[in-house]
């Protein structure tokens, strides 16, 4: 198995407001879902999640609701915001943008 | 607690959520994780372990998404509490809007009781708290004063001493640093374009003990003020630079005639830099550059009291200690001279400590500052009775809400929302109000004051909010008080509310503080302006009327004898100018030159000295006794016989006369004046002086105190004809100070087109200075006029505040007794007695106003009684002449209320219920 990458400073909040693309879901399931994306090769403590979809939050690009997850247990669920949208289109650019040229200026020429 | 302050209150405390919600996330989390792991074939225990690893520190991540929760929360609730604020203040400007007249009352009420003691509050912070502007530590800067004993025992204060004093204070090396300076009026320019400017002269220390940056430039150093002639450079102050420059940053480098010698200004002193002085300055020089024309010995003799002198002492070190070294120091160097060896060199901060708190400019601020809270207090109460009597009209609103299910905490807070909004208008008008009163109390009661740049700083908007929601929330608690008492539902089942009577009690107290505050001002009012009648009315024994003072500033410096010649040729030109009656040259003068030769009676070893005093000498030319008003009651007066070289003569006031030859007559006795130009200074004239023949006597005048006490109840004066004046100790001193002017109409009005002939008359190489001769005196009769005019404005604006709040008051009852004076009227009782009735309520409320703030004036009249002339402070017209004012204006204000009460219609009164 390859080695666990450190993930990027900065690159968490974008990958949460991807990861909520799929639909409303809770905190567990976006873990799931990038550990699956990744198949479990980027290092990210999931307990730093919470914390970073909070502040998505008040920065109103996620809105929450207390519901009950497939198990019929209480979860709070995390939704995407239009604002939140529109922010991940912005960031999606840039970020390609940036790893291309990144990924240009590194490469063996 | 009104729910204004829970509400705040939630946003400051500090607090501790139900963990709840992050814990619940937390745990789904992990619980979720573990499933997947044992669905994937670990054990429980395994799975929780590494569920656990992979979310990392739980009570951290807990705890962090915990504070973000109480930070938002809080957030919100400083939201909803702004929201509810801007709700209550757009619903109290609405209801506001509908009561225009309410409004532009409190608003204006508030505007000049706040405005005043905003104004006043600068002042004494200028006057008695802050350190001069611009000095750096000025914990260790220091003044020095000389402090010397008389003979007699009197001690008297001086802080200009000589050069010499300066180089032994400076010697002791009592302090770190010491300067001298010396301020002066100079004119600047040359030819027509000349003006007087406010200068300063110090020594290279100054500017390094004060510690000031420059804005511009640099500051005068040590270098340019060596002991030769100094460097002539010159530093302009802020404003002045301001002023004349346009602010023009290229004026380094340019040359100033300054008394005709041509300076480079090399420096800009800081905005708001005024030196240590309080007084005006608009340049600043090195003091042997100021001082290179001077032709006398000024740095050596020690008879010459120049200058002023400042040190910074070393870190520590206490001024009193500093001050016995420098004592010890200074009588050492002044062996040779007894008199000195009882003097003291006291220093003392530049922050105003004691002494200024006893100044009499800071007096008289105390004082505007004790009339400006009492105002404060009368519009407080004031607004509270508009306030009160609005919410009794309101009542029945109040109670519809209450009874639709507002809070009565709810209620409150929207009272209070509107005394606070109505006291913020009042501290806005406020400030405009303060910053045109500073200027005219500035310009009117504290000329010598120097002129702040700005007078609405932080300080005094942090006192002028503070004052403002004081008066606002003092004023709001009479309404809201009533509508949190119980009963207030009442009002629907109509009739008269068992409240009426406490409410009507209230108001009483109210009115009844207005009114016995009222009262002690106009006490006040009655005691100043009787004093100021009694003082400006008195018999000096001499009069100012119709007479000018003129000063000549000479643009070279002429020797003594020049300068007398200059004087004199003026004096005769002036007395042939248009709208100028007589002229004379003047050489003393009763409240301003002094001379006091040494004087002898022949028989006697001592000179003639009462309290202390030795006899004042004014020399006179005939019109100069007609001008002043002397009045001859033996012998003659002095004539144009009386020249140089025929016998000398002299006149004496009756007081000296008495004193010297008790139960003789004066006249024909003779007196020796003159100094002893051979030994050392003595009081005593010498036997080798002619006498002079005494040949009138005349009455007594005042000489330096409008008040008859002390030495100037004993005052002795004679006067010698002009021509012959006793020869000088020095060959350059000059006679003559002015000249002497009267002016055939008003001097005040006469003043402009005077001057200005005067000043053609006087050439371009003399500026002449006009002023009445009154000018001098004013500055005694100030405290009174300032108590005078004080009292008088304040107590005027305070009884009409009261009257409208008894207004009110009376309206309000009367419109609450509608029915009672409705069954009065249907029982047959008079319409007159309604009447009566009515304006007896108000004359009863002034009335126990009256009996409290009489007696409260008769128990401060002790300190009052020191800034009185031959006026009692329990004087008993002062006191029933206030009465009488009030009670009338107790009455006036009934007089309305009392003719709607009277002209009421029974039926309707009834029917209105």
């Amino acid at each position: 198995m390859a080695p666990e990458l450190e993930i990027l400073r900065g690159t968490l909040d974008v990958i949460l407001l991807r990861a909520l693309t799929v639909g409303p879901s809770h905190g567990y399931a976006v873990s799931r879902w990038i550990r699956e994306r990744t198949d479990d090769q980027l290092n990210i403590e999931e307990g730093a999640l919470y914390p970073a979809l909070h502040r998505l939050e008040r920065k109103g690009w996620v809105e929450s609701t207390w519901g009950y997850s497939e198990n019929n247990r209480k979860a709070k669920y995390y939704k995407l915001t239009a604002a939140g949208r529109r922010r991940l289109n912005v960031e999606t650019a840039t970020w390609l943008q940036y790893s291309q040229l990144v990924s240009r200026i590194l490469s063996p020429a | 607690m009104p729910d204004s302050f829970r509400g705040l209150r939630r946003v400051l405390r500090p607090m501790r959520r139900p963990a709840g919600e992050a814990d619940d996330e937390i745990r789904f989390h992990l619980e979720m994780r573990t499933q997947e792991l044992v669905d994937r074939g670990a054990t429980p225990d395994e799975a929780r372990a590494i569920a656990l690893r992979a979310f990392g520190d739980v009570n951290a991540v807990r705890s962090q998404l915990n504070d973000m929760d109480t930070r938002e929360m809080r957030r919100m609730a400083l939201r909803d509490w702004i929201d509810t604020l801007r709700y209550d203040v757009r619903h109290t400007l609405r209801t506001l809007g509908r009561e225009p007249s309410l409004v532009l009352g409190v608003v204006l009420t508030f505007a000049l009781a706040i405005g005043t003691n905003a104004a006043m509050f600068g002042l004494i912070r200028q006057l008695m708290l802050a350190a001069p502007a611009g000095i750096r530590d000025p914990q260790s800067v220091v003044r020095a004063q000389l402090i010397r004993l008389s003979d007699d025992g009197n001690v008297f204060a001086s802080s200009t001493m000589s050069y010499p004093a300066f180089t032994a204070i400076r010697a002791s090396n009592a302090a770190l640093s010491v300067a001298a300076t010396h301020g002066d009026t100079l004119i600047m320019g040359s030819g027509d374009n000349t003006m007087p400017v406010a200068t300063m002269s110090a020594t290279g220390e100054y500017f390094g003990i004060l510690g000031a940056r420059p804005a511009l430039g640099r500051f005068i150093g040590a270098a340019d003020d060596d002991a030769g002639i100094g460097n002539p450079v010159v530093v302009l102050s802020h404003s002045f630079w301001q002023r004349q420059f346009n602010g023009d940053a290229t004026v380094l480098g340019r040359e100033l005639t300054i008394a005709d010698q041509r300076y480079t200004i090399v420096g800009v002193a800081p905005s708001g830099f005024n030196g240590d002085v309080t007084s005006r300055i608009d340049l600043f020089l090195p003091l042997s550059a100021a001082f290179a024309n001077r032709h006398d010995n000024w740095r050596t003799n020690p008879g010459f009291n120049l200058v002023n002198v400042v040190a910074r002492l070393r870190p520590n070190a206490t001024p009193r200690a500093a001050g016995s070294v420098a004592t010890s120091s200074f009588r050492r160097t002044f062996a040779d001279r007894y008199d000195e060896q009882a003097t003291t060199v006291e220093l003392e901060s530049v922050v105003p400590g004691k002494s200024a708190r006893q100044s009499l400019q800071a007096k008289i601020a105390l004082w505007l500052a004790g009339v400006a809270l009492v105002v404060m207090l009368i519009a407080t109460a004031n607004v509270a009775t508009l306030l009160l009597v609005r919410a009794v009209k309101r009542r029945r609103e109040m109670a519809v809400r209450i009874a639709l299910g507002v809070g009565r905490a709810r209620l409150a807070r929207q009272l209070l929302t509107e005394s606070l909004v109505l006291a913020a208008g009042g501290a806005v008008v406020g400030l405009v109000v303060a910053e045109w009163l500073s200027h005219i109390t500035r310009a009117t009661l504290l000329p010598n004051l120097a002129p702040t740049e700005q007078v609405i700083e932080p300080p005094l908007l942090v006192a002028t909010a503070v004052i403002a929601i004081l008066a606002g929330v003092v004023a709001g608690l009479a309404p809201m008080a009533q509508i949190v008492q119980r009963g207030l539902t009442d009002e629907l089942h109509g009739g008269s509310a068992p409240g009426s009577i406490r409410r009507a009690r209230s108001q009483a107290i109210l009115v009844g503080v207005q009114v016995a505050l009222c009262m002690i001002l106009l006490v006040g009012a009655g005691a100043f302006v009787r004093s100021l009648d009694r003082v400006s009315s008195q018999d000096l024994g001499f009069s100012t009327a119709r007479l000018l003072l003129v000063e000549l500033s000479f643009r070279t410096r002429p020797t003594g004898p020049e300068r007398d010649q200059r004087y004199t040729d003026l004096a005769e030109r002036v007395a042939r100018l248009d709208g100028v009656s007589r002229a004379s040259i003047v050489a003393a003068i009763p409240f301003g030159y002094h001379n006091i030769p040494p004087i002898s009676v022949p028989g006697r070893a001592e000179p003639p000295s009462a309290g202390g005093q030795l006899p004042i000498m004014y020399p006179a030319t005939p019109a100069y006794l007609d001008m002043i008003g002397v009045k001859l009651l033996q012998g003659r007066l002095i004539t144009d016989a009386d020249a140089h070289g025929s016998p000398p003569v002299a006149l004496v006031n009756e007081t000296m006369a008495r004193e010297v030859w008790p139960g003789q007559s004066a006249i024909g006795k003779c007196i020796r004046i003159g100094f002893d130009l051979s030994g050392p200074p003595t009081p005593l004239a010498p036997a080798t002086l002619p006498c002079r023949e005494i040949v009138g006597v005349v009455r007594d005048s005042r000489a330096r105190s409008l008040q008859r006490t002390g030495r100037e109840a004993t005052l002795m004066q004679y006067y010698v004809p002009f021509t012959q004046i006793p020869p000088k100790p020095f060959a350059n001193a000059s006679d003559i100070n002015a000249i002497l002017v009267r002016v055939t109409g008003d001097a005040d009005r006469m003043i402009g087109a005077v001057q200005q002939r005067i000043q053609s008359a006087a050439g371009t190489s003399a500026l002449a200075r006009v002023r009445p001769y009154q000018d001098l005196l004013d500055p005694q009769l100030r405290p009174w006029r300032l108590g005078a005019t004080l009292f008088s404005v304040f107590g005027t604006l305070a009884v009409v505040i009261a009257a409208v709040g008894l207004f009110g008051v009376i309206s309000c009852l009367v419109s609450q007794r509608t029915a009672e004076m409705g069954i009065r009227l249907a029982l047959g009782g008079s319409r007159g007695n309604v009447a009566r009735f009515v304006v007896g309520q108000s004359v009863r409320m002034v009335a126990i106003g009256l009996a409290i703030g009489g007696g409260i004036a008769l128990l401060l009249a002790p300190f009052a009684q020191a800034l009185l002339f031959e006026t009692s402070a329990r004087d008993v017209t002062i006191l029933s002449g206030a009465s009488a004012v009030l009670l009338v204006v107790s009455v006036i204000a009934a007089i309305l209320p009392a003719w709607r009460a009277s002209t009421v219609s029974p039926l309707t009164a009834l029917r209105n219920d």
